[in-house]
């Protein structure tokens, strides 16, 4: 019944053993994968130039309690969509970033950093997106601990 | 001579919302530029993890004023793709329908953007007045001009009656001309060709590379469309063509556009004809079972993509939201350089990044005589036509697609 889906996924585990029994197809067109961080850049690039899988949807970033969740929404042209899911925790939250190999995502792992502190390798440092400017160091409002409860910010003169 | 830096926005840099355009400028020529996002950020994701699956829509819908059915449906798919509801196919194709029909007034809405940003606000004039018919469609069968409200959990909130659905093809109609007219106007007329050819270019591989989406990418010779890709909604019933285009510029994305719309017009006609009765809702639980969806949905600005996380409350987990501008924001910076300054609105607008509008009752306070009164959409109107006939302009003589002649 998933035969391309199938197909996929037997290609992403010939490829890489660390993913035998790490994929699950969802329903048609939708594939989620559960890999090791230190791999995302080689499958991403597998699933690149390997198999046509041309477009980085985006990356979604979780707060998952002890570890951040990164998620790869990677797709091809016959509408199907492998979501890499990558654990890193927060310890120790170091990613290595995919933008070599998708190149117009670094915006997408800029937000992941900044909205919830996760340490993406190899990405711009200075740009705060989608934050203001003059947001506080440490303050990461994705956070589930995060309650919105900034310092108050006065003018000079104003009491 | 050194280089000189100009920064354009974050107010209204050619559009009417926040961006930041760093250009550096080598006499004319555009030789650097970058792109800052992030002034509209609103911390909706956030918002949505501290509110039950419900009111989400409701803020969902309110991420963009223009594709605000794209969101909601994108959404509402993934919540019942977790939950496991069938929803009824009467109301799928009432999404396709409203879908289609958002598709229309925003293509129109950018048509008249356009034409604007060139100085051309004859076309501004005419495609704004054309919008107005699909606006006012929105408002009679989902009761809002923008922001429908017509998506639930489930299914719809409102049906199509026999009498709405002769009304929207008696429209489509009356649109279809129009868009003829448009199709002739943006391929025929010099003074376009011109303006529009070779700006803002972006080739097929930088496109790809970039990760460019919708019109933009299929201006460039990719065809690449959610509604055909990745069926959704009422699409994998209904036969249309995916538009695309060579020219991989301004010119071409305008084209990319005009069509398009005449296969909204189809997908509609085909969709009313072939809707099946039923009901248009089912029942969602409140709680909603741990688990979690990856949902696409074709915008007209291109792919928008939603993903829900449920941990079996009725709050979710996370939802995540990638809007098609954002895609498009790596491919402008790109077209931006080495073009001219001149052309840098017009190519900024060619991705048609979205902005809100609308305000359709204003309450009217008589400062001498103390009364309020309130002003609907057809008072208003009939208003400003007088405030502009009194100083000399009259508008009688332009034929006006009212409602009330179709």
């Amino acid at each position: 019944m998933f035969e391309k889906e199938e197909s996929i996924v037997k290609s992403l585990t010939e490829r890489f053993k660390s993913l035998e029994g790490k994929c699950e197809i969802t329903r048609a067109r939708r594939i989620f994968v559960s890999a090791p961080r230190e791999e995302i850049t080689a499958i991403a690039d597998f699933l690149k130039n390997g198999l046509k899988f041309g477009w980085l949807c985006t990356i979604t970033g979780l707060d998952a309690g002890d570890d951040f969740q990164l998620i790869y929404h990677i797709a091809n042209d016959d509408g199907i969509i492998v979501n890499v899911r990558i654990n890193a925790p927060k310890s120790d939250p170091a990613v290595e970033t995919v933008s070599g190999v998708y190149e117009g995502c670094a915006l997408y792992e800029i937000e992941i950093r900044n909205l919830l502190g996760a340490d993406i390798r190899g990405v711009p440092e200075d740009i705060r997106y989608p934050l203001p400017d003059g947001w506080p160091e440490g303050e990461h409002p994705l956070r589930k601990d995060w309650k919105g409860e900034l310092p108050e910010i006065k003018q000079e003169g104003e009491c | 001579m050194a280089k000189v830096v100009i920064p354009i926005g974050p107010q209204h840099p050619a559009l009417k919302e926040p961006e930041n355009f760093i250009l550096s400028l080598d006499g004319e020529r555009v030789v650097g530029a970058t792109v800052n996002l992030g002034y509209n950020h609103r911390g909706i994701e956030k918002a949505c993890e501290q509110r039950t699956f419900l009111q989400d829509i409701y803020i969902i819908e309110r991420i963009c004023g223009i594709c605000s059915h794209s969101h909601s449906t994108a959404f509402t798919q993934a919540v019942e793709e977790i939950a496991g509801t069938q929803v009824p196919k009467r109301a799928l194709y009432i999404r396709a329908i409203v879908g289609e029909l958002e598709r229309i007034h925003s293509h129109l809405l950018w048509l008249g953007v356009a034409g604007h940003e060139v100085g051309f606000d004859t076309l501004f004039m005419y495609s704004w007045r054309d919008r107005e018919l699909v606006l006012e469609l929105l408002q009679d069968i989902t009761g809002n001009r923008v922001n429908y409200g017509i998506n639930t959990l489930g299914g719809v909130r409102r049906d199509i009656s026999p009498e709405d659905a002769e009304r929207i093809k008696k429209t489509m109609d009356v649109l279809e001309e129009r868009t003829k007219y448009y199709i002739k106007l943006a391929t025929e007329e010099t003074t376009l060709i011109e303006r529009f050819s070779g700006v803002g270019r972006l080739s097929k591989e930088d496109a790809f590379k970039y990760g460019a989406t919708g019109p933009v990418a299929r201006a460039a010779g990719i065809s690449k469309d959610v509604r055909r890709d990745d069926p959704y909604a009422a699409y994998g019933e209904i036969p249309f063509d995916v538009i695309t285009d060579e020219h991989a510029d301004v010119f071409g994305r305008t084209v990319v556009r005009v069509k398009e719309l005449l296969e909204s017009y189809k997908i509609i006609r085909f969709a009313l004809d072939n809707m099946p009765d039923g009901p248009i809702s089912a029942r969602v639980p409140r709680k909603i079972p741990t688990g979690e969806a990856v949902s696409r949905y074709e915008a007209p600005r291109g792919e928008d993509i939603h993903y829900v996380k449920a941990n079996g409350t009725d709050m979710p987990e996370r939802v995540k939201v990638r809007a098609p501008t954002m895609a498009n924001a790596a491919s402008v910076a790109h077209m931006l350089q080495g073009g001219y300054l001149a052309d840098v609105p017009i190519v900024i607008a060619a991705i048609d990044p979205c902005f809100s509008c609308t305000d359709r009752t204003i309450r009217v306070k008589d400062l001498r005589r103390g009364d309020e009164s309130v002003m609907d959409w057809n008072g208003l109107r009939e208003y400003s036509i007088g405030w502009y006939r009194q100083r000399g302009v009259d508008c009688s003589a332009i034929k006006d697609f009212r409602k009330e002649d179709i």
